[in-house]
This record gives structure tokens, C-alpha cells and sequence, in this order.
């Protein structure tokens, strides 16, 4: 077979490319769109905000921990107060009803 | 002069553009959009990737507005960023499989007149051209295609232009063996 030509070559490039009606149409809104697309860049790309992410999982994990010490502390109160409400004598429950209610007879 | 005023006013644009004047961007992007979407499909059918090529491009374009300093024509500068734009999404094409190719389908492609591939034979060019590197994918397209001169190419894609005709005459080597081989 004879070698192909600069034509041949140009007609294989051609085909592979885009005819003018299968471009896409031009967007309006590209420009608003670039600009956002850099403005989200930019906040992930700024030394605080990369810092932010970087800090995220420690952040999250102490944001838990103060959560599940909050829920034992809270737990562990209600559990004094029962404790200490369960220790009281009749003679101080009804000391502390008549504190409550004024008397003091 | 017409076209000087264009770049003129292209120049200023960016420079506005680069202060933070979004409209100004708006403005340049409705301008150069179309050859832009023209150049990238140049090398992708896909609309979604074109588009997502001509996006990449404006986005470069943006953030580095700043770096232009207008010793050249806005247009001339956008246009290379495009074209390495172009290059980074052939390169991320590149981990593609190589398929079998089909003798019938190309000989369709070489017989038809231009314009008239049957679609087989345009899919049948695209897998021809995959066998190609980026590089060669690039070059043979500006040289070849856009029929530029290689001093253009040297500018367009910051290689020397010893470098540009070492790959363009390569390539060429390269597409006209594969071509020779099937057909």
C-alpha cells in the first residue's frame, strides 16, 4: 500500500474531531460559573481554610468526646441525686417538707 | 485599526478583570467562548468534554489574569492556555485500552469523501488517534489540522521549535505506520 498523505492524515484527525453542529453551544452563564468554580478554590486553596480542613477530624473527634463526657457527667449526676434522695431519713423528708412549705415548728 | 482595537479593548478587559471586576470577565469569556469550544473540539467529540476543557481554560485564565501583562494579545494568550488545557485532558485520556481496530471501517474513512464518515469510521479515527501519544496527538492537530505554521506551535505549547518538528515528524511516522498497518 502506498504511504498515506497529509490529506490522509488530515481526514483521520477530522473525523475524530468535532463537526460545527456537534459543538456545544455557548453558555451564558460561563463566565458567573468560572468565577464561582475559582472563588470555591480559592477558600479550599487559603492557609485557613486549608488549615480548617486539615483540623476537621480533630475538631470532630473532641466535638464527641465533650459529648459523650457531657452525657456521663449528666448521667452520673442524676444517679447522685437519686442516691442521695434514697440515703434521707423519714425525720429529714419531713424536716425538709415543713422547711419547704415556711413552718418551722 | 480594527483588530488592534479589539485587542485594545480585550487588554483592558482583563485588566479591569484582574481588579475584580466580574463583568469584565463575563464579557471576555462571552467574546473568546466560541473559538475556545472551536479548539477543543478540535480534539474531542464529546460535548461534555469539550465544554469541560473550555471551562478549565477560562478558569486558568482567571486566576492567573493578574500574570498577564499585555506584551501580547489576550486572545494569543487564552488560546494557549487552552491548548494546555487540551493536552492535560488528552494525557488523563491516556490510561485508555487500546481496541481492536476494524479494517472495513477504516478503509470507510479513507474512501469517503470529506465530511461523509459514517459514524463507525469516525469512532474508527478516534481509536486510530488514541494509538497516539498526547504529544503527538497534539502536535499533528495544530500542524496538521489547524494547519499552523510550527513557529505558532512552538509558541502555543512552550516547546522549542527543533522539539515541535522532531514530534511532528514523529507523529506523522507514527499515524501513517498505524494507518499503513490496517489497511
Amino acid at each position: 500500500m502506498k504511504e498515506p498523505t497529509d490529506a490522509v492524515l488530515w481526514k483521520v484527525l477530522a473525523a475524530a474531531s468535532s463537526r460545527e453542529g456537534e459543538l456545544p453551544l455557548p453558555s451564558p452563564f460561563l463566565g458567573a460559573r468560572v468565577r464561582a468554580v475559582a472563588a470555591a478554590r480559592l477558600t479550599d486553596e487559603h492557609p485557613i481554610g486549608q488549615l480548617a480542613w486539615r483540623l476537621l477530624p480533630a475538631l470532630t473527634l473532641a466535638g464527641l468526646l465533650l459529648s459523650g463526657v457531657s452525657v456521663v457527667a449528666t448521667r452520673e449526676a442524676a444517679a447522685a441525686r437519686r442516691a442521695a434522695v434514697a440515703s434521707l431519713s423519714t425525720g429529714d423528708v419531713l424536716l425538709a417538707i415543713s422547711m419547704r412549705s415556711g413552718g418551722s415548728r | 485599526m480594527c483588530g488592534s482595537s479589539t485587542e485594545d479593548s480585550d487588554g483592558s478587559l482583563a485588566a479591569s478583570a484582574a481588579a475584580g471586576n466580574g463583568e469584565a470577565f463575563d464579557e471576555l469569556v462571552r467574546r473568546h467562548q466560541p473559538r475556545l469550544l472551536r479548539l477543543a473540539g478540535r480534539f474531542f467529540r464529546r460535548p461534555e468534554l469539550v465544554e469541560e476543557v473550555v471551562q478549565e481554560a477560562f478558569l486558568k485564565a482567571y486566576t492567573c489574569l493578574k500574570g498577564f501583562r499585555g506584551d501580547r494579545p489576550f486572545g494569543h494568550w487564552l488560546t494557549r492556555i487552552a491548548v494546555n488545557a487540551s493536552y492535560d485532558q488528552l494525557r488523563r485520556q491516556r490510561a485508555r485500552p487500546e481496541t481492536a481496530l476494524d479494517d472495513a471501517s477504516v478503509l470507510d474513512l479513507l474512501a469517503s469523501p470529506d465530511g461523509t464518515e459514517s459514524e463507525v469510521a469516525r469512532i474508527t479515527a478516534g481509536q486510530l488517534l488514541a494509538r497516539l501519544s498526547p504529544e503527538e496527538r497534539l502536535v499533528l492537530t495544530l500542524t496538521v489540522l489547524e494547519n499552523l505554521p510550527v513557529k505558532d506551535v512552538a509558541g502555543l505549547t512552550g516547546w522549542s521549535i527543533p522539539n515541535v518538528k522532531v514530534r511532528a515528524f514523529r507523529a506523522r511516522r507514527k499515524l501513517r505506520r498505524v494507518l499503513g498497518g490496517v489497511s
